[in-house]
């Protein structure tokens, strides 16, 4: 049997496994609450870590193109993104697949000789591929999200400024056609 | 040295590396972010309060003064002595761990020193070393432990990373108050000069000109004055709203930000309407112009010093009563300290609705009724007129503000007004909403700019379940009768589910609220056209 069936077949204990790994980046109070609550209002950080782990392990064993696994992917960076983690810490996450991976095809996976062996490297080349995909894809989420928050401080503060000079009468301004073409103070309706 | 394989060299370890709880250092260079600026000195200068100076928690000195360790063992000693409710607290506790991961700072941060349990044994274990005789016999086998620079800087951290919206006693099967905990630790810190500067710019303002930002009286009144120009574009009714008038039946007090902050100041319009449509015989007060009181989360003298003004305006203007608009942790201070520290207002009248004549006797000492239990005795009495299509452009969930929700039980009132002025609201989960409600990460002072990664992390597990709502019945619209709610919910929902806005209660009211003599109305309060005028409406 190639390794990417013998994966697939255990694609339950290889994300467990994974999430397992992720929650253990927390320290180790928290990790033990993160795995055992599962109602999601009351552990929303275990429980979104445990369900889009899921669906990025289903993803990378049947080589779901990126937008596929864009909104999995968002959902955990989102929250890394803001918590007490240096960026390699954020998204390093996704790499923890690669342990996960030998652990459970075994540590012997791809190392022989012979066709098998070969056919073995070249799976497992092809999943290490799609992580590093995934790791530079978590790259780009990662920084989406910092440029948000940075985003959300300078408009909060451009809207206070803003409001503070139409009402001190202070802005002449050309009027759009049929409407007043000021932004929302938060910048949103 | 052993050499390693390429596979070990290869091999990260993620894993945070262990640390005992009682291992002090923060790094507050590694942390930006998640604490707020010092107090200025001009600000402590003018409260009187003690060790003005320019510093920064960056700094590895932050000038202390000499006696700081004596000032915070007696100022603990005399606030024991004070106050039963904190040697109870702090004796109680048996670490069961109830309140553990009930905290949204600690649900969102994974920090276990934002458990509520552990924040609280920040204190308590100088308490032990101080107080009682196990700590200063057994040391840390007692878990007790010395006040070094250390641990005051990480109270400074820590406590400041309390939103006091007390989600946590809740669920204490022994009635601790971990916010309590906090508003004592915050008051020991203010002893030796360390506070913030949301804080403490606000009570300096509030204490010298009446409201947080320092708006003067001419100011308030442009203000008030651009908002009634505001609702005669929209509505074509120009309401006509009193500043410091005598004689008026009653004083309304709102939250700052209700006049000039968005989205506040559609609320604030909201209310104008009803107040308009009723012909109540009310004023405002250029003086008492806020609601909200810092003091909470800075001493309870400071509490007690701003709540007094109200009640001097009050009686200033020989009002009988007191309104108070959407506002959060003003009604704690009103529900849970007015009385003790400034009560009985007995020179003022009992609350008697004019318009239905319901009497709040709930109110009958503080003289003060939430704008939430007024407008629902006027709909319950079948008083208000109004059009909930003109609100079927939103999709409505209601996020019970901390205060209201756990200081005051004011649950229904704001549900009645939402399904009397809106056909689509729809309820979070259970174990998020009313006594169970989720903070949103930016309360007690915490609501400022540098510490926005900080309000994400505490605001998440709200987020979370605001998502859910919008998932499940497309909730385009969140409304809270809280000024710091809808100033930080705002910044929150736009990082964590931006198809989501924030608004007050009231607006919704006024939206619906069909005004004798009004023009057709082809937008809300904001200028957003209505369902079905999207090519009508002069936006």
């Amino acid at each position: 049997m190639r390794l990417l069936e013998r994966v697939r077949e255990r694609r339950q204990a290889l994300a467990d496994r994974w999430g397992d790994l992720v929650l253990s980046t927390y320290p180790p109070e928290t990790a033990s609450f993160l795995r055992t609550e599962r109602d999601p209002f009351r552990n929303p950080v275990g429980t979104t870590i445990r369900r889009e782990i899921g669906a990025l392990a289903e993803g990378l064993l049947t080589g779901a193109d990126a937008a596929a696994l864009e909104g999995p992917l968002d959902a955990i960076v989102k929250i890394r993104a803001v918590q007490a983690l240096s960026p390699a810490q954020a998204i390093g996450f996704v790499l923890l697949f690669k342990q996960a991976l030998g652990e459970v095809v075994g540590e012997s996976a791809g190392t022989g000789s012979g066709d098998a062996a070969a056919r073995e490297l070249a799976d497992l080349d092809e999943l290490h591929g799609r992580v590093d995909a995934l790791t530079l894809a978590a790259c780009d989420r990662y920084v989406a999200c910092r440029e948000r928050i940075f985003d959300i401080r300078a408009r909060a503060a451009t809207a206070r400024t803003y409001a503070l000079l139409k009402r001190a009468g202070l802005l002449s301004e050309v009027e759009a056609e049929g409407a007043a073409a000021a932004p929302g103070a938060e910048g949103r309706p | 040295m052993t050499e390693k394989t390429q596979q070990e060299l290869v091999q990260i370890d993620y894993a945070p590396p262990a640390r005992d709880w009682m291992d002090p250092r923060i790094d507050f260079v590694a942390r930006r972010g998640s604490w707020s600026y010092p107090g200025a000195a001009k600000n402590l200068r003018y409260l009187g309060f003690p060790n003005p100076r320019d510093w920064s928690p960056e700094d590895a000195d932050w000038k202390l003064p000499p006696n700081w360790q004596q000032i915070i063992h007696d100022g603990l000693a005399e606030r024991l002595g004070k106050y039963r409710s904190l040697k109870v607290f702090l004796d109680t506790c048996v670490r069961c761990g109830a309140c553990a991961d009930k905290c949204h700072f600690f649900l969102g941060s994974g920090d276990p020193k934002n458990m509520p349990v552990l924040r609280a044994e920040l204190l308590r274990s100088v308490y032990r070393k101080d107080f009682t005789t196990a700590g200063r016999i057994l040391g840390s086998i007692a878990g007790a432990r010395e006040l070094t620079p250390e641990v005051l800087k990480e109270w400074f951290y820590y406590f400041f990373q309390c939103t006091e919206c007390r989600r946590c006693s809740v669920f204490c099967p022994y009635g601790i108050d971990t916010a309590e905990i906090t508003m004592i630790a915050r008051e020991l810190l203010n002893l030796v000069g360390l506070n913030i500067n949301w804080v403490i710019e606000p009570v300096a303002n509030c204490d010298r000109t009446g409201n947080h930002l320092g708006i003067q009286p001419h100011t308030f009144k442009d203000n008030v004055d651009f908002l009634v120009d505001e609702l005669a574009d929209v509505t074509g009714v120009r309401v006509e709203p009193s500043i410091n008038r005598k004689g008026a039946e009653l004083l309304f007090v709102v939250p700052s930000a209700d006049y000039f902050a968005d989205p506040g100041i559609y609320t604030f319009m909201g209310y104008l309407l009803l107040f308009h449509y009723l012909g109540l015989d009310y004023t405002l007060s250029a003086y008492a112009s806020e609601g909200g009181n810092f003091g909470l989360f800075t001493s309870h003298d400071t509490i007690k010093r701003l709540n007094y003004k109200i009640y001097h305006e009050a009686r200033r203007l020989k009002v009988k009563w007191l309104l108070g608009g959407e506002c959060g942790h003003m009604w704690r201070v009103m529900h849970q300290y007015m009385d003790t520290m400034n009560g009985p207002a007995d020179f003022l009248e009992a609350p008697v609705s004019p318009v239905t004549g319901t009497r709040f006797e709930h109110a009958a000492s503080t003289k003060m009724v939430h704008i939430c239990e007024f407008t629902a005795d006027l709909i319950r009495n079948g008083k208000l007129k109004l059009d909930k299509t003109r609100n079927d452009h939103r999709r409505v969930t209601f996020h019970d503000s901390c205060n209201p929700a756990r200081a005051m039980g004011i649950l229904e009132e704001p549900r009645i007004v939402l399904n009397a002025a809106c056909n689509h609201v729809f309820e979070m989960p259970e174990n998020t909403i009313r006594e169970q409600t989720f903070c949103c990460g930016g309360g007690a002072g915490l609501g400022n700019d540098e510490n926005l990664e900080m309000r994400l992390r505490g605001g998440l597990p709200r987020a979370n379940a605001v998502r859910w709502v919008h998932e499940k019945h497309g909730v385009n619209l969140m409304a809270c009768i809280c000024a710091i709610d809808r100033a930080t919910l705002t910044a929150l929902v736009e990082y964590w589910v931006p198809e989501v806005g924030i608004s007050g209660v009231h607006e919704l009211l006024g939206n619906a609220l069909v005004m004798p003599g009004e023009k057709p109305r082809t937008t809300d309060l904001r200028g957003l056209p209505l369902a079905g005028m999207e090519g009508v409406a002069d936006v």
